[in-house]
């Protein structure tokens, strides 16, 4: 079967406007939409730019905006897209470097801004431990997944609307640590993100739960966060 | 320059702290609202489903101090709520000026002090 695929080209330095270029690549069984790029690049044009590394959906780099939708290159296989028709965009709300490369730096700016590091308790003795079953990690185990694909962060439309958002990947890792008791640093994280543009930019479209190959609810960590705001107000929260 | 960039961070906290509360009151107007009005549409459309609405009844309704005060919610609750979504709005749109909180807030009032005069006209 050949496959209709068409590439999104820019490249900011030499062109004007972007434009589309098509090729028709034979489609082979388990077939992923990274496979398709590399076959572009290896048989057909070699100046297309793109960004990948593990190829097993671990490293995040390789998100694109595929059929209308921000998904992980190496992690879409083409039968699960349900047509021949494919079309390759780079990942909206970032600068283009070039083709399918974006520039990821104001995505890990705002992640940068959370401090998305834990500063432990110093009054903690090692180990540490917070048992499955106790609550104490509330919601996290499964947020901690998140590999800053950035496909959230392409789907959000209050990041396309105010690029001063910290954005769902940003605000979930900042809801990991806040949540975490042997976190020192709380209330600091909790100042940050209460921000105007910080959780209350969030109107709950579920989009970056939707795109997340992780299968995260960012929006569930940012609610969360507002809860825990609302109680810092009013002098009710604890961390 | 210490002194500007001080104000500027003190306006820009007294903002932020804004954020939270006007998020707070969206919800609790939101839930009001919803009650306010499930009250507002039984007595006027369900308590005497074969009743013509007519002036007059609507005229001697509002001298009853429940519907004075249903009506005076429902309008404080409304105002804050499509204001305070319209600022929202423009927030998204990172579109930010304490002129604009000012003048929706102006908008907010006086729209208040004409509905309450209004409904003062039938007490």
């Amino acid at each position: 079967m050949t496959l209709n695929v068409k590439v999104f080209r820019f490249n900011p330095e030499t062109d004007k406007m972007p434009r589309f270029d098509t090729f028709k690549i034979e489609e082979f069984p388990n077939m992923a939409v990274l496979d398709v790029v590399m076959n572009i690049q290896n048989y057909h044009d070699p100046t297309l730019a793109y960004r990948c590394s593990c190829r097993i959906g671990m490293c995040g780099s390789c998100a694109m905006y595929i059929n209308g939708r921000p998904r992980l290159a190496c992690r879409t296989q083409v039968s699960s897209l349900g047509t021949k028709d494919i079309t390759i965009m780079p990942l909206p709300n970032l600068p283009i470097i070039r083709d399918l490369a974006v520039d990821m730096e104001p995505f890990f700016e705002k992640y940068k801004k959370i401090k998305p590091y834990l500063i432990p308790k110093q009054d903690l003795k090692e180990p540490v431990i917070c048992k499955p079953d106790s609550g104490e990690r509330e919601l996290i185990d499964y947020m901690l997944e998140c590999i800053t694909c950035g496909a959230c962060y392409g789907a959000c439309t209050m990041v396309a609307t105010d690029p001063h958002y910290l954005g769902p990947a940003a605000l979930t890792r900042a809801y990991c640590l806040i949540a975490d008791k042997r976190d020192a640093a709380t209330r600091e994280r909790l100042v940050i993100v209460e921000q105007s543009e910080g959780v209350w930019r969030c109107h709950t479209q579920f989009n970056c739960a939707e795109v997340c190959p992780k299968k995260i609810v960012p929006t569930q960590a940012i609610q969360q966060l507002k809860k825990r705001c609302v109680f810092k107000r009013l002098g009710l929260f604890r961390g | 320059m210490a002194g500007i960039a001080g104000n500027l961070l003190a306006v820009r906290e007294r903002d932020e702290m804004l954020s939270g509360w006007t998020w707070l009151f969206q919800r609790i107007t939101a839930f009001f609202l919803i009650l306010v009005l499930g009250v507002h549409f039984w007595i006027l459309h369900y308590q005497n489903p074969g009743e013509i609405l007519v002036y007059a009844d609507a005229a001697r309704r509002l001298q009853t101090a429940l519907f004075l005060t249903v009506d005076s919610l429902l309008l404080a609750f409304g105002l804050f709520h499509a204001l305070n979504g319209l600022h929202n709005v423009l927030e998204d749109f990172n579109v930010r000026s304490r002129s604009i909180t000012f003048v929706l807030l102006l908008v907010g009032v006086g729209l208040f002090i004409m509905g309450i005069y209004s409904l003062w006209q039938f007490v």
